[in-house]
């Protein structure tokens, strides 16, 4: 019984960091469903909390919560209601690290704090019992903006825009980045990007014209790959820190030109 | 409706002889039209690109280059606004611009028209001035909410407009894309017209149609949950959400968004709300006639929201080899079946599409075909032996109902023809016109005949019981060619208009570009209209018709009494001046 009751300590630090004093969301749990646990076998304990959204302090809706307990090989998942609440029942006794996310929000696990850089906590689920209280104040994740030009300082559409993660090296080794999947975004007609949802962490901003997913590429005809700000080499980019519930605005990247050829 | 058609007659100044009798090929012309095939590419086609509102020359503008044979040439203005395609043959060529955000149209149209004109190019020749006008797209933005107010990311917005195909009119989308973190989307590269917003929750159209499986409706659908997903599946509210602005659930009941060339409309913000789809529902049957069990259906949308559901028709679930959609949202769906006759899956195929409104649809049959029963046919021409290799050719069997939508989709609708001139298809059946593409500009169907059936513009009966084996394609040399010009008000000779060509026969207008055709002119401002069938035709020339219009039954019956009777002989060529008299705005 102690173990839940320190899990709980660190939503509420966040809490008093990201939003201010406010009701703590367990409360609605309990007046929101009250009694709706279904009857649990004798042997199957549970998991239930809320989700708050940090920068509003609003309930969030359609979290997807999920616990994995790689000891016994256990994954189960579930949505948080219109309160914002959860409750996973029938789990087998054991820890599990439980984990919200949500499109365009940070992806917590329970007890994690980006900005305190402290890490997750699991919550260890004993026979015949619920641990209430797991609780989330999730923050949106970074948000990376800006424009793409051409030489010509020209707004470049279709161009597609990545963030990409670092990957460490050592050495004499060149460094070298992978795009974070999810955050690929086209520029619109105005040349503007829009990258959300990324976790706390450091990324290089690359811009690519002519990609598969452009429908005319002869529009970016003589236009090169650019790491922003302008540079076709990661070696001469610039990283930026991102960090959960910040945006990160004018990162406006210059398209490198191909020397002129033919004509 | 912002621009109508023509006031006035349109008077034919001159109708001359349609009778165009000597033949165009001896075998010596042939050799002659060889080598000119070969050697006459030293044409060019030179212009600019301007950008209206400032007068200036733009650049990055791409210009592709259509010639009526052979491959699409694409190039690039520079920073002078120039551009120049080289080692042109001689022919017609149909040029487009484009450039992302912006709109561009002949220098010459009076209005922005996406509808190109033809450049006729003499044998090395060079047309210059073929220029182009740019002016700024339309856009529409604003921010999408769901029932709760909260912000939806990652909804699939979209605009729609009205447009007609052979099938008829059609509300298709024509723009799409996905709001941000914000909720906010943009819809831009937008023609001016009147578009109908739309959005669907992301959740409603990756995760519960993609993945049918995460919902709590799936045990409506005949497919297993995955275990993973459990009882947890009951614990989520339902999602199927969309709306079109300002909130109503259907692109009918839309309120329509005015768009103009350069503005931006903001502000179209709406909800989306939690609905019931109409369902989908029909039987399987195998190539006897019996009920298909163990297929495997899958319903695809034809529209912008890309998705694919797919369900079985076990021997449990469904004895009879029905299935069951329990929502769909509604808009164009193509519907296949998949059956295993023998031990391979997908030995026996069905495939038709049908549009979805607010109504369940029932009782949608699918008869499958095995592959063993093959159509065949054979293509010869009506004389002359074709001067081009029949690899290039592919027969199409259109089923006039579906129209172009079965070609979205991997299902057998054409197929190649052969280096003996036969061609054989498989899967097909139901009611279909033959249709041959990839001939030469100056090749066309003359017939296609049935054993002793002329079957040119009917429709075959396919039935896979009976498969057809001696269809034939006859091809001609010498298509009918109707060609002339158009004097405006003053006389003076028009150099921006469109000649609709379209039977008098109203039953007909279907089936373009057989009976009805459209045609702006050349950089002389002469029109061309070539491959009509043999016919009692009418001729209107019009100073703007809306992009697909001229396809829509009422604007060719407004447009008949003003037209102007041609017939058209087998294989004659007609020259006709036609006048065009001023507009009326109505």
């Amino acid at each position: 019984m102690t173990r839940p009751m320190i899990a709980r300590a660190a939503p509420l630090l966040l809490c008093a960091c990201l939003a201010g004093a406010t009701a703590h969301p367990a409360s609605q749990a309990r007046t929101g469903s009250p009694g709706t646990q279904p009857a649990e076998k004798k042997d199957a304990g549970g998991i239930r909390g809320c989700v708050v959204a940090a920068d509003t302090g609003r309930p969030l809706r359609e979290v997807t919560v999920q616990v994995i307990a790689t000891a016994i090989g256990v994954v189960r998942s579930t949505w948080t209601d219109a309160l914002g609440c959860y409750s996973l029942t029938n789990l087998q006794a054991a820890r599990y690290v439980v984990q919200a996310s949500k499109l365009a929000y940070a992806t917590l696990q329970f007890g994690e704090n980006p900005l305190l850089g402290s890490t997750g906590t699991p919550v260890q689920v004993s026979d015949g019992k619920t641990v209430p209280n797991v609780d989330f104040w999730l923050p949106k994740g970074g948000v990376i903006t800006g424009r793409v030009v051409d030489d010509a300082g020209e707004p470049v559409p279709n161009v597609l825009v990545q963030a990409m993660d670092v990957v460490p090296v050592s050495g004499d080794e060149q460094p070298r980045a992978f795009p974070h999947a999810p955050s690929a975004r086209k520029t619109n007609d105005l040349g503007r990007y829009r990258l959300f949802g990324l976790p706390t962490g450091e990324y290089y901003v690359f811009a690519t014209p002519g990609s598969q997913a452009a429908k005319k590429p002869a529009e970016h005809e003589g236009l090169l790959s650019t790491y922003f700000p302008g540079s076709r080499d990661l070696t001469a980019a610039t990283r930026l820190l991102v960090t959960a519930g910040q945006e990160l605005q004018n990162v406006d990247i210059v398209l490198a030109a191909a020397p002129p050829s033919r004509k | 409706m912002k621009i109508v058609f023509m006031i006035g007659l349109v008077t034919a100044l001159s109708l001359q002889g349609s009778a165009h009798s000597n033949r165009r090929h001896t075998s010596s012309a042939q050799a002659a039209s060889d080598t000119a095939r070969q050697l006459a590419i030293g044409g060019a086609i030179r212009g600019r690109a301007i950008e209206v509102s400032s007068n200036r020359p733009m650049r990055r503008v791409v210009v592709s280059c259509v010639p009526d044979e052979g491959q699409t040439i694409e190039t690039t203005t520079g920073a002078d606004g120039r551009y120049e395609i080289k080692n042109l043959r001689a022919g017609r060529y149909t040029l487009r611009a484009h450039r992302s955000g912006y709109l561009a149209s002949p220098a010459r149209a009076k209005t922005v028209s996406p509808r190109p004109m033809p450049i006729d190019v003499a044998a090395g020749g060079t047309v210059e001035n073929v220029d182009f006008k740019v002016v700024r797209a339309g856009a529409i933005s604003g921010r999408i909410v769901d029932d709760f107010g909260d912000v939806v990311v990652n909804a699939r917005v979209t605009a729609r407009r009205w447009l007609f195909t052979g099938a008829g009119r059609r509300l298709q989308v024509v723009a799409a894309t996905d709001t941000d973190d914000l909720g906010e989307y943009r819809l831009s590269d937008l023609t001016a017209c009147s578009y109908h917003v739309g959005a669907v929750h992301p959740s409603s159209a990756a995760e519960a149609i993609r993945t049918v499986s995460s919902y709590r409706f799936t045990a409506d659908y005949p497919v297993s949950p995955p275990k993973t997903i459990g009882r947890q599946t009951a614990s989520r509210e339902t999602h199927v959400s969309w709306a079109y602005f300002p909130g109503v659930p259907t692109a009918e009941q839309a309120q329509r968004v005015e768009v103009r060339e350069g503005r931006d409309i903001s502000g179209i913000d709406f909800g989306l709300a939690a609905l019931r789809g109409p369902s989908v529902s029909g039987t399987v049957l195998d190539p006897r006639g019996r009920p298909g069990i163990d297929a495997m259906v899958t319903l695809t949308s034809a529209g912008a929201e890309p998705f694919t559901v797919g369900a079985m028709t076990t021997p449990a679930r469904s004895p009879d080899g029905s299935f069951h959609f329990p929502w769909v949202w509604p808009g164009e769906y193509v519907l296949t079946a998949h059956l295993r006759v023998g031990r391979s899956v997908g030995d026996a195929f069905a495939a038709r599409s049908f549009v979805v409104g607010g109504e369940d649809i029932g009782n949608l049959n699918l008869v499958t075909i095995g592959a063993g029963e093959p159509f065949r046919g054979r293509i010869r021409t009506d004389g002359e032996p074709a001067d081009f290799s029949p690899d290039r050719l592919r027969v199409r069997l259109v089923s006039p109902e579906t129209d172009d939508l079965l070609d979205r989709l991997p299902v057998p609708t054409s197929s190649l023809v052969r280096p003996d001139w036969t061609f054989e298809l498989t899967r097909i059946q139901g009611l279909r016109l033959v249709r041959v593409d990839g001939l030469p500009a100056d090749w066309a169907v003359k017939a296609v005949t049935l054993g002793k059936r002329t079957m040119t513009d009917a429709l075959v009966e396919i039935d896979p019981s009976a498969p057809i084996a001696d269809l034939t394609i006859i091809l001609t040399n010498q298509p009918t060619e109707l060609s002339g010009e158009v004097l405006g008000p003053d006389d003076e000779r028009a150099m921006d208009y469109a000649v609709v060509a379209f039977a008098s026969d109203r039953s007909r207008w279907p089936f373009a570009p057989r009976f009805v055709q459209l045609e702006r002119p050349n950089q002389d401002g002469r029109f061309r209209i070539r491959g009509l069938a043999p016919g009692d035709y009418l001729l209107a020339a019009v100073e703007h018709v809306e992009e697909t219009e001229w396809r829509d039954p009422e604007f060719l019956a407004r447009l008949q009494p003003l037209a102007t009777p041609v017939t058209v002989k087998d294989g004659a060529r007609a020259s006709i001046t036609l006048r065009l008299v001023g507009e009326e705005r109505r």
